[in-house]
């Protein structure tokens, strides 16, 4: 890279590399925010130090490296504390919340540190005079991420009555929020009786109605209600399709293809994120993945028996196979067992075994199979 | 005569509409031309042959200085009992979603339509009589809820007419040349006379037809009128356009394409038009995700609009759509590819992102488009066919950080080497086992670089152990490995590599300096438990005269420092920062070795 000669005023420079940087995705994104990290280090001016590496956490968040976001993070919230007065106390709270969001996702980040984390946003909230409702509401997604049911519907409900403020998520988020809730409860009429503000009436933000479309595939297909999934699926596929930050989202939709037939589309979708599924280094987005592609697999292998599926996948796949034909029953055995070594490592963390579990109801979702 | 009040607050539903579902009080002329249109489709439908005519007049002020404004069209008009329908719908109009539903029927839309003039106006006047026949019917609605309504004769021409009086504050949207901007804006793609009358002014708004709805002989005619036609819609210079159409849809259109190189990450919108009214100038999803290259205006005669009116309704006509338009630009490309490479380079030096987002999802299309597509290497940007011409094995490393490593060393061992941590790249690269059959892909790294390297011969062996003993337990501290190898260049001393776990370790080390104790342990958990495995590795390069000298070298002092020296400049050269530890090595190092020089001067002097 160049560019850090082409500019006379070093600063300058570092700017419109960000600036470049926002204009990119992905792991592209990442690797222009961290080499203006390098820069920014190596001028030694604080203030462009911390720019560049918001850029960086906002990139790796939404880029599928979660840990390039905490680590950075870290680093930020030194800096702001060393540091009384130098630098915006809002947006540094507000990016807690994704800090917060991505910790569980990691089986090496034991419960206690998770905990603790969410004590020391909790506290950072009320010296800053704001409330805890989203505090809260991350108190309950973390419960809810190990299994913990009954303590996460006491959660969910204790946020819901805390007044929000303006470090609260946008409204667009709140009533997602609601939404997914109820999908958990599985009262999906009601969830989808919240979600209409989204659905029909055109609420939106940076992941909705993304995400919302993508809750509801499953839940339609139980319900019988299928032209729905399948509107659902067409209209939320194409917003969520490769991007970085929302692969879980894209899990949803591999196994809503898997499930009513469309082997074809399934596999496009398979190989072409498969590379990054296995790259993440959320490992949560990476066992999410295995278990979907683990259900196409069995799927494709129950219509099908042994006749090979045809799949476009790199050739760091462990079967890689040049001409692209594979066996479903050893997918589906390949996939399996890579999606319970994890749900292993979540278990361990967790001290339960909500994570294995869930896998092994995995394959009943094929009754709910409806053919082509 | 009658008196009748609405049985809501109609002030309530006037503020809703200006706050909510009108984004500025300009859309009252939008809503008046719609009403227009759907009046004129309807009878047209009973009139096979019928041409519809839409007048605007601004009369002047009134006596009391206030101006106004006649909206009248040669529509189907109302019957008595559909002007009761209508103030039905508008009596229970109360909530937001209501209004949404309540567009879709015909006079429902009409009712709300004109409640919009509300905004602009105290009293709204129609004056209405349908084609079907009967009287006349006038309606006089004020904003404070109350109106009265009389039957006229039934002489008058069919059609409809409203009469709009300037609220104060209001006069801005009543001057002729606001309101031919707005008409020409919403309405200036409909296929009948928009008439503009003011005093001592008369003008046809709608006059030109868009480009493709005319015949042109001539191919440098047509060309001009598309692309004068895309100035003037979007202001600016395109490079080409691309016509558009759609039998799904009942689609037409033009694509233009970027005189730019547009950034990934902005949202790719379009001017739409349904039914040849405006109906968004941000329409999303109308093209597949890799035309990003092209802006768009079309017309749509048979998509649904969303409830809000901004886009197209996501369903199957619009996936259709989508594939229809998207196979035009398509043809496009690969017509381009066959009559005019020259334009076509010139459209690839801006857009080859979505050029390869296409062909990473079309196999046919990127294996015409393979020998124009750039890739950027270690040897310059080229293409794959020119690669190939001078490479056997295509290599590639799959990312950024590993590609800049390796970059120069590659090079002068005539490795060309591409960088495919762009977006679609590594997706191209697999493809090729089906473009090429037979070609052989192989991804780089340092440590397969570095696997190439030149053995020493024995003798050279035992003339480095020594110093590869002590710089191996110098070096473990650092998780680095050490080893001594021959690879060119020979100005380059020493090659660090290490593996993307150990770059994050690095980060985190170093970001330790600054944090707490809460979240020094947090990151130690994200690093994970320490190993003893090397995550780096250091090969000095025996070529390399500094190098060999150093291996020679007894002074235990002077090794030192030059170790530690020689490990940081790697660390440099791989454009990594250095922690707080590797920092003081450098400072270290390069005193020392001052201090070492002066010292021996000294000695050499006395």
């Amino acid at each position: 890279m160049s560019e850090e000669f082409e500019d006379d005023d070093p600063v300058m420079g570092i700017y419109r590399m960000l600036l470049r940087a926002r204009g990119m995705e992905g792991d592209e994104r990442v690797a222009v925010a961290e080499e203006a990290v390098r820069l920014a280090d190596r001028l030694g001016e604080l203030k462009v130090c911390f720019l560049a590496r918001q850029e960086l956490v906002d990139a790796a968040f939404w880029g599928g490296a979660p840990e390039k976001a905490l680590v950075t993070y870290s680093w930020l919230l030194a800096q702001f504390d060393r540091n009384p007065g130098m630098f915006d106390e809002s947006s540094l709270l507000w990016t807690y919340k994704w800090i917060v969001n991505s910790v569980c996702d990691f089986p090496q980040i034991s419960k206690q540190k998770i905990y603790e984390m969410l004590d020391d946003m909790a506290r950072r909230y009320v010296e800053a005079g704001r409330g805890l409702r989203v505090v809260e509401q991350h108190r309950y997604r973390a419960e809810r991420f190990w299994g913990n049911r009954e303590e996460a519907v006491r959660l969910y409900h204790a946020a819901a009555q805390m007044p929000s403020d303006d470090l609260s998520n946008c409204p667009a988020c709140e009533v997602d929020e609601r939404v997914s809730f109820h999908v958990y409860m599985e009262d999906y009429e009601r969830g989808l009786e919240e979600a209409r503000p989204i659905l029909e009436g055109g609420m939106s933000c940076r992941t909705v109605p993304h995400r919302t479309l993508s809750r509801f595939l499953v839940p339609l297909l139980r319900l019988g209600r299928r032209d729905e999934a399948r509107e659902f699926h067409l209209r939320g596929y194409p917003l969520v399709e490769g991007d970085k930050g929302l692969l879980t989202y894209v899990c949803d939709h591999l196994i809503y293809l898997s499930l009513v037939g469309e082997d074809g589309k399934a596999a496009d979708l398979l190989g072409s994120h498969y590379h990054f599924a296995e790259r993440t280094t959320d490992l949560y987005h990476r066992y999410l993945f295995r278990r979907a592609a683990w259900l196409f697999s069995e799927t494709a292998a129950e219509r099908g028996g042994p006749a090979p599926v045809r799949l476009r996948m790199p050739s760091t796949f462990p079967l890689f196979d040049e001409g692209g034909l594979y066996d479903p029953r050893r997918l589906a055995a390949h996939f399996k067992r890579a999606a319970f070594d994890l749900a292993a490592k979540f278990d361990a963390r967790n001290g339960n075994d909500y994570f294995t579990l869930r896998l092994e109801e995995t394959p009943s979702l094929k009754d709910i199979s409806v053919s082509p | 005569m009658t008196d009748y009040k609405f049985q809501v607050n109609l002030g309530g539903v006037i503020d809703l509409l200006s706050n909510h579902i009108y984004s500025s009080p300009q859309v009252f002329v939008r809503e008046l031309l719609q009403n227009a249109v759907d009046a004129i489709v309807a009878r047209t439908h009973r009139e096979p042959g019928f041409r519809g005519e839409v007048t605007i007049e601004l009369p002047g002020a009134d006596a009391a200085g206030r101006p106004s404004l006649v909206f009248r069209d040669n529509g189907v008009g109302l019957t008595e009992s559909e002007v009761h329908r209508f103030l039905a719908t508008i009596g229970q109009t109360s909530k937001r979603d209501e209004l949404s539903e309540r567009r879709a029927d015909f006079i429902g839309q009409f009712g709300i339509g004109l409640l919009s003039c509300f905004v602009v106006s105290e009293e709204i006047v129609v004056v209405t009589r349908s084609s079907a026949g009967g009287p006349a019917v006038e309606w006089r609605g004020r904003s404070d809820g109350t109106y009265t309504l009389k039957t006229l004769g039934e002489d008058a021409e069919p059609g409809t007419e409203v009469r709009l009086t300037c609220k104060p504050g209001s006069e801005e949207h009543f001057e002729v040349d606001a309101v031919r901007r707005l008409a020409r804006h919403y309405g200036g793609l409909l296929p009948y006379p928009i008439r503009l009358v003011a005093p001592a002014h008369r003008e046809r708004v709608n006059e030109e037809r868009p480009p493709w709805e005319q015949e042109f002989d001539d191919k440098d005619v047509e060309r001009e009128a598309y692309l004068e036609y895309g100035r003037r819609m979007f202001g600016a210079d395109f490079l080409d356009y691309v016509p558009l159409a759609s039998r799904v849809g009942d689609v037409r259109g033009a694509a233009y394409v970027l005189p730019y190189s547009p950034s990934l990450a902005a949202r790719k919108t379009h001017r739409v038009y349904l039914k040849n009214m405006l109906l968004s100038e941000t329409a999303e999803g109308l093209l597949p995700d890799w035309a990003f290259f092209v802006k768009c205006v079309v017309n749509a005669q048979d998509l649904r609009p969303t409830a809000s009116r901004e886009s197209f309704y996501e369903d199957e006509a619009l996936a259709q759509t989508r594939d229809a338009l998207g196979r035009c630009l398509r043809e496009y490309l690969v017509g381009l590819a066959s009559t005019d490479v020259v334009r076509l380079k010139k459209l690839i030096a801006l857009h080859y992102m979505s050029i390869k987002a296409l062909a990473a999802a079309d196999e046919e299309f990127f294996r015409i488009f393979v020998k124009w597509l750039p890739f950027e290497t270690n040897m310059g940007t080229m293409t794959l066919t020119e690669y190939r011409r001078e490479h056997d094995v295509v290599r590639y490393t799959p990312d950024m950080d590993q590609f800049r490593q390796i970059a120069r060393v590659a090079a002068s061992q005539s490795l060309c080497v591409i960088n495919a941590g762009y977006s679609y790249d590594a997706q191209l690269l697999l493809k090729l086992y089906e473009v090429f059959p037979g070609v052989r892909l192989s991804q780089v790294d340092g440590e397969s670089l570095s696997r190439a390297f030149e053995y020493l011969t024995l003798d050279e062996e035992e003339e480095a152990a020594d110093f590869l003993e002590f710089a191996a337990r110098l070096l473990r501290p650092f998780r680095c490995a050490a080893e001594v190898r021959k690879f060119t260049p020979g100005d380059i001393p020493a090659l660090y590599t290490e593996t993307g776990d150990a770059q994050f370790r690095r980060t985190v080390e170093k970001t330790k300096e600054v944090t707490d104790a809460f979240w020094s342990s947090v990151l130690d958990e994200v690093a994970g438990a320490a190993t003893d495995d090397e995550a780096g590795r250091l090969c000095f390069n025996f070529r390399n005269p500094v190098v060999r000298k150093v291996c020679r070298v007894q002074d235990e002092t002077l090794r030192r420092l030059s170790v530690q020296v020689l490990y940081v400049q790697a660390l440099l050269l791989g454009h990594r920062t250095l922690s707080a530890e590797e920092m003081r090595l450098l400072n270290e190092g390069m005193l020392g070795l001052v201090e070492w020089g002066a010292d021996a001067v000294e000695g050499w002097i006395q």
